[in-house]
């Protein structure tokens, strides 16, 4: 064993230890600061307003989206102006800029992952991002290892909304999780 | 089963084969030993084993980290456009147009970058795309583009400018006088009336020209018919069509329309369509002949004479009444067949079938212009009027060909312009006829001894070298614009990208300059943008065109459906009167020394879009060398001039002049007739394309102020060697029965004739496929050998290109390949080609030998290969017997930019040290489904079309699910004339092929023999 190898393990044993994280290299709780403090507890707690209001596109394509910035306005042209965040994305807008948000949820760039089957199929948001409506900053909830998917896609039925089901009569290409490998990696 | 075929049929790939020379044995006992110790210009500094170092480190350090690195943004629209939903392709109508070949075609643009382009398949010219227009869109993304205005010294120097700079100069020019403009064929009706415009606004008058124009088939129109157009053929409709020297299937005027026709008339029944080809060289049409006849290009002439001698004269039979001028000028043509060297009866027979089929027949001619060329296509339009064609599978009068506006004589007339001294400034757009004609040629000269020179192109290429300006043109993809394509059919051309430099397109310029100049009509002065310019000239011929209701409504309709059609239906063809005076203009001069025949490739054409590497690295589908053009030669003319093998450097002289190139030994090539292909030896055209091949330019003929193509040669081999990059020899299948051929009555008789059946049994117990399971049939009867597949594929699948150098270690990366095989002996073979991609077999021989599981077989039949998985062992592909499984030896992903736009978003971008191959287009798949569900319904026929399927102008391939027992891929999957290749292997491929049929009365069987 080299020497290399050796430090590479040593690296390993020391890193676990930091931050209390339960796996490495998987972020799970990863929390940036992000360039707004958009804040889902009150978006889609308080308010109760449903995911899918701004998040438009997670029901029938592969991103969920993170807002356009016009979706923002349709509501804070008139609400909460007075907010300094508002303002400095009024003023983004208007100028035709954008806010580059940090991203929380990053798979890598082999894993093929597609929102709308998942939406579709009656998985709830929250199954995976967590208790988002509680988050005043989101972080990462699941771990997103390639574990985590399967044990949902091998018993599909622990992932389901019930109640979702109960709205809609779900067709056998709906319930289907598959598990060969050409699923994500493609 | 034919005992007697499959005892003598042998197929080969190569001479060196068909010989069993060491050489072809060598590559195959080398094929796996390429080791990347080998590698001696990796692109990075960093040596491999370096790099496992690092590697080490690497993951050290990101094992350390809390903090995520790299940290990714999420940059949304700040107001999303309402069309573009991220992860969505969107499609739009357009054309390619390119001189004059033409097709209607979609374009799918995901976020805003045009990445794909598919045929429009209700467009009249839509039904499939050459290779050419499929790749043509990497145009856009070429790092090499021009990206601002260029101010030149006229003398090769440039400096950056601006467009204010720019026009302010170019329009103190205009006003001076004395302007010519010469364009490429302008097919654009816009264009036109803006060119007009232009000429309105400052005098002075304009030239078309390009390379290819067909000048002699519209002369040779006009002459007989009254009308200097290019007929429409009818393919589909002509039982026996006979070509002379027409490469109608791989580069003639609209291959992939002509494809797609000739496909439909090749159903094997007993109305299938008979090809006889008469050429010197071997093309690619002639590699689909039922029958093939090796003949001099001088004497394509007498061969068309001969035939209408023998059905108007011999025979005394016509649908029209000939004259005695005519019957005498026929008479003088009764021996040809002894002349050129063919059998007397086989020549009767072919001018008794067309007979035999008159009015649904159909007699084409020539490839390139040639002196000859008018009085060939004179003779070819009488022998159609005899068998009374015209009007038939012949359209002169209804809707013809109007796209070709390019002239050939436009290059003399402007030279003789500017030698008068009449030509203050020159405006040429597109054209390149210093690149053609060289640059030593008079045309450079000419062009150097104007005052104010100004380009207009996308590139600093040969002729803009003499530029005092030049205005950065932009792409298709980023410019309104439309094309007549044949009469009364007019396709638009919409952009599908803003432009991604300081570009304009020709209308914008000349718009601009229109304006700073306050000169010109108001229709030109008046339009904000050229947009709106093209939008009025639509709205001018509305009514014109038949189209009712507002104006808004029927640009809506076209946008949506991408042309009008003015015509009514174009099964229709029409024809006038014959003007048999036309016939006393035939030359007809039969030479007997070495005759040298350029001629176009399918992939390069004449050579505008050299710097795509697709197009490079396209094997030509009949030789299958990539990277180079070559002199084409027999074997036996090889031995005579002392060509020991091919890449063999020869000096090629013709014209006073002479060009050093390698050859290349070709079965089937007439032994009087040696051939090159235009398009190669660029110089100012990019990275990619200066220097790969040898120009032609300077030993081309000119006669009567017009290039021939054709002419005398004298060929000298010389000392050096240039090696060939030809994947052909590569991936070899060890000679297992992998083609099936059959005649017609042979399959007529029995659909499953000559195919090999195996008894085949498995220890295993079968996988039971409860869903969908995806194959794939290739019908070898309609497949050309054309290749569009193959750059569809690469455009799709983000595949990239390696190089001539790493094509010849075995490298190429191409998904699918289009082999080809000779049958027969080497100086008349029978050729048939044949798509290899992966074959996905159910008990696939890559799987089981994967150390770490990374191809694995899916519930639904792929053969999938997990990317992240994989660590380049590559025992797959040692074990694969079709040989389709390819390793990426560099980063082929680290592109130059913005070459990585026109990546498809919807899949891996590979990277160094993983095998791949062909997925069935499973992003494909996964998007039919996704849409399925999203419309909650099942996957019905259809909806998961790939890419090499889509592309097939001739529609050989079928996929879809066989479990369904409704679709058409379950029904040609067990069709009696399937066969799987090397099925006694019992991998149980999810590919199968169809037999090839020959409507000939045997097949070409092999001196040689065994299977």
């Amino acid at each position: 064993m080299s020497w290399v190898s050796l430090f590479v393990l040593f690296l390993i044993g020391t890193s676990s230890s930091f931050g209390g994280l339960e796996r490495i290299g998987y972020n799970q709780g990863y929390q940036p600061e992000q360039p707004i403090p958009f804040d889902h507890s009150l978006h889609a707690g308080r308010y109760q307003i449903p995911c899918l209001n701004c998040h438009v596109q997670a029901d029938k394509n592969r991103y969920a989206t993170v807002p356009s910035l016009n979706i923002c306005l349709n509501c804070h042209r008139n609400v909460a102006i007075d907010k300094p965040s508002i303002q400095k994305l009024t003023k983004a807008y208007e100028k035709g800029y954008s806010v580059p948000w940090l991203k929380v949820h990053l798979l890598p760039d082999f894993v093929m992952f597609n929102h709308q089957p998942h939406v579709k199929a009656g998985v709830k948001c929250q199954t995976c991002h967590g208790p988002v409506e509680e988050m005043r900053e989101v972080y990462q909830f699941s771990d997103l290892s390639m574990g985590w998917c399967l044990d949902c896609h091998r018993n599909p039925e622990k992932a389901r909304d019930l109640d979702w089901e109960k709205k809609k009569e779900l067709t056998e290409v709906h319930r289907k999780a598959p598990e060969s490998c050409g699923t994500c990696h493609y | 089963m034919d005992k007697t075929v499959m005892e003598t049929q042998k197929f080969w790939r190569s001479l060196e084969e068909w010989k069993d020379q060491p050489e072809a044995q060598e590559w195959v006992g080398k094929e796996f030993m390429s080791t990347p110790m080998a590698e001696d210009s990796a692109d990075e500094d960093v040596a491999r084993r370096d790099f496992l170092k690092l590697m080490g480190a690497s993951l050290a350090l990101t094992s350390m980290s809390c903090v995520r690195k790299p940290v990714s943004k999420i940059v949304p629209y700040a107001n999303r456009p309402e069309e573009i939903e991220p992860g969505k392709p969107n499609y739009y109508t357009s054309s390619y147009a390119e001189g004059g070949e033409s097709y209607g075609a979609i374009v799918k643009t995901r976020e805003g970058r045009p990445i794909y382009v598919k045929g429009n398949p209700d467009h009249p010219f839509g039904g499939g795309l050459t290779p050419r227009a499929q790749a043509h869109l990497m145009n856009l993304y070429d790092p090499d583009r021009l990206q601002s205005p260029q101010k030149g010294d006229g003398k090769g120097g440039f400096q950056n400018s601006n467009w204010d700079e720019l026009d302010d100069a170019v329009v103190a020019a205009l006003n001076g006088g004395g302007v010519r403009l010469l364009t490429s064929g302008l097919a654009s009706p816009s264009l036109k009336s803006a060119v007009s415009d232009f000429h309105q606004a400052f005098g002075g008058k304009s030239y078309e020209w390009d390379l290819v124009n067909y000048d002699n088939l519209k002369l040779a129109t006009q002459t007989c018919f009254g009308k200097s157009v290019i007929p429409r053929y009818q393919f589909q409709k002509a039982r026996m069509i006979v070509s002379v020297g027409a490469d109608f299937l791989g580069t003639w005027i609209q291959p992939a329309t002509y494809s797609r026709q000739f496909a439909e008339g090749r159903k094997p029944n007993e109305s299938m369509n008979k090809l006889v080809v008469f050429e010197g060289l071997l093309s690619l049409t002639g590699a689909n002949a039922d029958s093939r006849i090796k003949v001099r290009p001088s004497e394509y002439t007498s061969i068309v004479l001969g035939l209408a001698h023998e059905i108007a004269v011999k025979s005394g039979r016509s649908s029209f009444n000939l004259n005695s001028n005519t019957k005498n000028t026929l008479s003088k043509y009764s021996d040809v067949a002894a002349k050129v060297g063919m059998d007397p009866a086989l020549f009767s027979q072919i001018a008794e079938d067309l007979w035999k089929n008159r009015r649904q027949s159909l007699v084409v001619a020539g490839g390139l212009d040639s002196s000859t060329g008018t009085g060939l296509q004179i003779a070819v339009h009488l022998l159609n009027e005899i068998l009374g064609n015209n009007g038939k599978t012949v359209d002169i009068s209804h809707s013809p060909i109007v796209s070709f506006q390019g002239e050939s004589d436009s290059i003399q007339k402007l030279i003789n312009d500017i030698n008068a001294g009449s030509v203050k400034t020159l405006v040429i757009h597109r054209a390149n006829p210093v690149y053609a004609f060289g640059k030593n040629s008079e045309i450079a000269k000419a062009i150097e001894s104007v005052p104010n020179v100004i380009y207009i192109g996308d590139r600093l290429n040969e002729t803009a070298q003499f530029a005092n300006w030049v205005a950065p043109l932009s792409h298709e993809a980023e410019s309104w614009g439309d094309i007549e394509i044949s009469e009364g059919v007019f396709s638009i051309q919409q952009p599908t990208i803003r432009p991604l430099y300081k570009t304009r397109s020709l209308g914008s310029s000349i718009m601009n300059w229109t304006y700073v100049a306050e000169k010109g009509p108001g229709r030109i002065l008046n339009p904000d943008n050229w947009y709106e310019y093209v939008r009025a000239r639509w709205k001018e011929k509305q009514g014109r065109w038949g189209q009712s209701g507002s104006f808004e409504g029927f640009w809506n309709r076209v946008l949506q459906t991408g042309f009008v059609n003015s015509k009514g239906s174009l099964d229709r063809a029409g024809s006038s009167q014959f003007r048999t005076s036309a016939v006393s203009q035939i030359r007809s001069e039969v030479s007997d020394g070495l005759e040298l025949e350029l001629y176009q490739k399918s992939g390069i054409g004449s050579g505008e879009y050299a710097n795509i590497a697709w197009l490079q690295e396209l094997p030509d589908p009949v030789t299958k060398v990539t990277w180079d053009n070559y002199l084409l030669v027999s074997e036996k003319r090889a031995e005579e001039l002392g060509i020991e093998k091919s890449g063999q450097i020869v000096k090629v002289e013709a014209n006073g002049n002479d060009v050093e190139v390698a050859a290349l030994i070709l079965p089937g090539v007439h032994d009087d007739v040696v051939g090159l292909a235009i398009g190669y030896g660029r110089t100012h055209a990019g990275r990619i394309a200066n220097e790969v091949g040898v120009n032609v330019a300077p030993i081309i003929a000119w006669e009567g102020g017009k290039p021939s193509f054709t002419f005398q040669t004298n060929v000298k081999p010389t000392s050096g060697f240039n090696e060939l990059a030809n994947p052909q020899g590569h991936h070899t299948m060890m000679g297992r029965q992998l083609v099936v051929e059959a005649t017609l009555e042979q399959y007529l008789n029995d659909p499953s004739a000559n195919i090999h059946k195996h008894t085949l049994f498995s220890l295993w117990p079968k996988y039971e496929y409860k869903g969908h399971r995806w194959a794939m049939t290739i019908d070898l009867n309609k497949c050309t050998g054309c290749s569009a597949c193959v750059v569809a594929c690469q455009s799709e699948n983000n595949i990239p290109a390696v190089g001539k150098k790493y094509v010849i270690e075995g490298r190429e990366m191409h998904w699918i390949r289009v082999d080809r095989y000779f049958s027969g002996d080497a100086n008349d073979p029978d050729v048939l080609f044949q798509p290899m991609t992966c074959q996905h077999c159910e008990n696939a021989s890559c799987e089981t030998v994967c150390p770490v599981a990374a191809t694995v077989h899916s519930d639904e039949g792929l053969n999938e290969m997990a990317y992240n998985r994989c660590v380049g062992t590559r025992y797959c592909v040692n074990n694969c017997p079709y040989k389709v499984r390819r390793f990426n030896w560099f980063n082929y992903s680290k592109v130059a930019k913005p070459l990585d736009k026109a990546f498809n978003p919807d899949l891996t971008v590979r990277s160094r040290g993983v095998m791949e191959k062909c997925t069935f287009c499973t992003q494909r798949i996964k998007y039919a489904k996704h849409e399925a569900v999203r419309e909650d319904r099942a996957l019905k026929d259809g909806d998961v079309v790939t890419a090499c399927q889509e592309a097939c102008p001739s529609q050989a391939i079928v996929f879809g699910d066989r479990n369904n027992p409704e679709t058409q891929i379950a029904k040609q999957f067990s069709a009696k004339d399937s066969f799987a290749v090397i099925e006694e292997y019992n991998n149980v491929p999810q590919v199968r092929y169809h037999t090839k049929v020959r409507n000939k009365e045997s097949l070409k069987t092999s001196s040689k023999g065994g299977h």
